[in-house]
């Protein structure tokens, strides 16, 4: 027990000082807290605590440093809360409940205060409700019998939750992407337009980058009669001739004149001349089965390779005009699919 | 000086106590260690915690 004496004792030899001066200072010091609490009701030193007046006895407040110094033993307790458990469930009856199987035992050794979980070989025992066997962390002396608590550890564990949603999430997301493919066929169905994968059934398995203009309704234009293959790429692109066309006498394609437009042939390319950029590809054979369906319409179409960031890809380009506004009228007038307001300039200086 | 004594008391009266002994202010009362076992302790929501064991310091005044 440390008193009066042994203080005085212990500060003496501490200081340097004789017993006297360490007395003296002591009690100065116990004289300044007592005159301290009765003038402001508190008084305390630092690393012990305060001492207050409350109803007309002294209370300590000890200081948090003075609490951790004395729980040094202690340290880190917040692990030692090593069950949480929902009373009521105790006395359910689970489904996942299997009484085969050996439940684990949790330990909880004094001192390391640490958890050890044995017995758990398989995460399938998750599941399983488990016991915990906890034990006093007191001296040697006290032998506490060991509290065994039955542990349901299925609503312990919170990520099975999160791994149903995201199952969810990804069906609802599937189901989705299925009925807007399915819309977007359909509504363009209702326009008389193929949807792309009719027009190119190949590429709906091979999966090759490629690009085409599809966008506004289609549009009949004046095309002469082309006599037809024998195995026609796509009829659904067969334009329907109108009788008098405006520029019907550009109909014929041996025509050598520029300014026939859509419909030509291609004898007079060393001049200057516009195009329509109707589609790049990207694969050498959906660009060809377009420059077909394109000359199957009766335009005068052609199939130019070009370098896309290193790539190779190939356009289709359609007529030949004087003027850009040329073109791009002569554009208003094309099939929807082959329409685009992409004109470009050969030849120009 | 003052302070420096102070300090020493300070250190001399944690030293005692987290020897699990008893200190002695006069005038003041005196203090001691007690053990508190861990327990068990049920929540509003019937959640049961298991509360760990630490050390109180209990402090008698003098009368």
């Amino acid at each position: 027990m440390l008193d009066r004496k042994k203080i005085i004792e212990t500060l003496a030899e501490r200081l340097k000082i004789d017993v006297t001066t360490a007395e003296s200072e002591y009690q100065a010091m116990l004289d300044q807290l007592r005159d301290e609490l009765k003038t402001n009701g508190i008084s305390g030193l630092s690393g012990l605590g305060d001492f207050v007046i409350f109803e007309g006895k002294i209370a300590f407040v000890p200081d948090a440093h003075l609490l951790r110094s004395i729980n040094f033993r202690y340290h880190g307790f917040e692990e030692w809360e090593v069950a949480t458990i929902k009373a009521p469930m105790l006395q359910e009856e689970d489904p996942y409940f299997d009484n085969e199987s050996e439940p684990a035992v949790y330990v909880v050794e004094d001192q390391v205060q640490d958890v050890e979980q044995t017995g758990i070989a398989d995460p399938k025992e998750e599941l399983v409700p488990q016991e915990v066997q906890v034990e006093e962390p007191v001296d040697s002396n006290n032998k506490t019998k060991p509290i065994k608590i039955r542990v349901n550890k299925k609503y312990m564990e919170r990520g099975l939750g999160l791994k149903r949603v995201f199952a969810s999430f990804l069906i609802l997301a599937t189901l989705l992407a299925g009925s807007s493919i399915a819309w977007y066929n359909d509504w363009l169905a209702g326009y008389g337009i193929p949807s792309f994968f009719d027009v190119f059934p190949d590429y709906a398995t091979k999966g090759d980058p490629q690009s085409i203009t599809l966008n506004t309704p289609s549009i009949q234009v004046p095309t002469p009669k082309v006599p037809m293959d024998e195995n026609p790429v796509d009829t659904s692109f067969a334009m329907t001739p109108i009788e008098e066309a405006p520029n019907s006498e550009s109909l014929d394609p041996s025509s050598p004149s520029i300014s026939s437009g859509l419909v030509g042939t291609f004898d007079d390319l060393r001049r200057p001349y516009y195009t329509i950029i109707s589609g790049t590809f990207f694969s050498e054979e959906g660009a060809t089965k377009a420059l077909n369906m394109a000359q199957h319409a009766g335009l005068r179409s052609r199939m130019r390779t070009i370098s896309i960031s290193g790539d190779r890809a190939w356009e289709i380009h359609i007529g030949q005009f004087n003027t850009r506004e040329e073109a791009l009228e002569s554009n208003k007038t094309l099939p929807g699919s082959f329409q685009s307001n992409i004109v470009r300039g050969y030849g120009q200086q | 000086m003052r302070e420096q004594v102070a300090k020493e008391i300070v250190a001399m009266i944690t030293e005692e106590l987290m020897k699990r002994g008893e200190v002695h202010l006069e005038s003041f009362g005196r203090f001691k260690v007690v053990h508190q076992k861990q327990r068990l302790s049920e929540t509003k929501q019937g959640a049961i915690t298991m509360l760990p064991p630490q050390d109180n310091l209990d402090f008698e005044p003098e009368s």
